[in-house]
């Protein structure tokens, strides 16, 4: 019996994995991919690092990250959450999200203020970045 | 520096029908002039005006110049993308007496007004933030500003607010609201700060 329980812990981990955000607010049909199962999402579900968000047509979906950042999808859109952490104690900050297709509306919050440069926004043919003021001087002169 | 709590914005952007190309609209920025870069594989374009847009051909093209978008072009095209973004989220505080886990009168008034926040933002979440003034042992003060936090929590909870929306801290004199050398009596500082998002 004994040699089930690490393997137990190994299956029960990703429960207890942090939410990064949650579903504010939604219409019509959206689903969440987390490991290899589909999650209808509902207003007020938590989301984790790596889920994959889906809406059908005439679909949409509002979303709110730990750090305020906020999110909307608009109808048959695809966005992953690749990797996301905002930890304050240790300062360490990240985000890094991919829309894949579809159409969406980002509004940054503690992240791109504290740690613009660990911002990544992908899409399939590039990067969407967040420079501070300071970048952006040197820049223009 | 005002700590953690500062705020938001430096961008909202918005990208469009990534087949055959992608479209990255500036929509607003904030006061501190943060800007957006586009990049791909072949190089990278600057916008820091709102309502300008960048398109991506492929991932071995740069980007295009900016170019001017106007606004009602932006929110008939976006209108239901940006229907949907959620409000920004919300930091209110309050404070305690000296050394004490015990609200100062205005803010034992404004304590009903948090209240409606939360119930008016359903469905959310709230990170319940303890501060202290930086007057004795750092440590203590750590204790202290959990222990003013978790007063907050027990609060709300008693109001019917589901304890697993709220998420507690006690941060003692390392995040000062108000900068102050050590050993310094600053009512600001004894503080929680409830951001409900």
């Amino acid at each position: 019996m004994k040699k089930f329980i690490p393997l137990l812990f190994f299956l029960i981990f990703p429960l207890f994995a942090e939410s990064i955000g949650m579903i504010k607010d939604l219409y019509g049909k959206v689903r969440i991919k987390r490991g290899d199962k589909f999650i209808e999402a509902s207003k007020g579900l938590s989301l984790k690092e790596g889920d994959i968000i889906f809406t059908d047509s005439s679909s949409g979906v509002g979303v709110v990250f730990k750090d305020g950042s906020l999110l909307s999808l608009d109808e048959k859109s695809i966005f992953k959450v690749k990797s996301y952490i905002f930890s304050p104690e240790k300062e360490k900050y990240g985000i890094d999200v991919k829309l894949e297709k579809g159409k969406a509306a980002f509004s940054s919050g503690k992240i791109g203020k504290l740690a613009p440069k660990s911002f990544k926004f992908r899409v399939p043919e590039g990067v969407v970045g967040i420079r501070g003021t300071k970048f952006l001087v040197s820049v223009n002169k | 520096m005002e700590g953690l709590w500062i705020v938001i914005i430096t961008a909202v952007l918005a990208a469009l029908k990534p087949h055959p190309k992608t479209s990255v609209i500036l929509v607003e920025n904030d006061k501190s002039r943060n800007a957006i870069v586009v990049s791909t594989q072949k190089g990278e374009v600057l916008v820091d005006k709102p309502y300008t847009e960048v398109d991506l051909k492929d991932k071995e093209s740069p980007p295009s110049l900016p170019k001017p978008v106007s606004k009602a072009e932006v929110e008939k095209e976006f209108k239901n993308t940006l229907k949907m973004l959620p409000p920004k989220p919300v930091t209110l505080y309050l404070y305690f007496k000296k050394n004490s886990v015990r609200l100062t009168e205005e803010s034992l008034e404004k304590l009903k007004s948090v209240l409606s926040v939360v119930k008016k933002r359903m469905p959310c979440r709230v990170d319940i933030i303890g501060h202290s003034d930086t007057v004795g042992d750092k440590e203590k003060n750590r204790i202290l500003s959990l222990k003013r936090a978790k007063i907050i929590r027990d609060l709300l909870v008693k109001e019917g607010v589901d304890s697993s929306l709220l998420d507690v801290k006690g941060y003692g004199e390392n995040d000062l609201i108000v900068q102050t050398a050590d050993e310094v009596s600053e009512p600001r500082n004894r503080s929680v700060e409830i951001f409900i998002r």
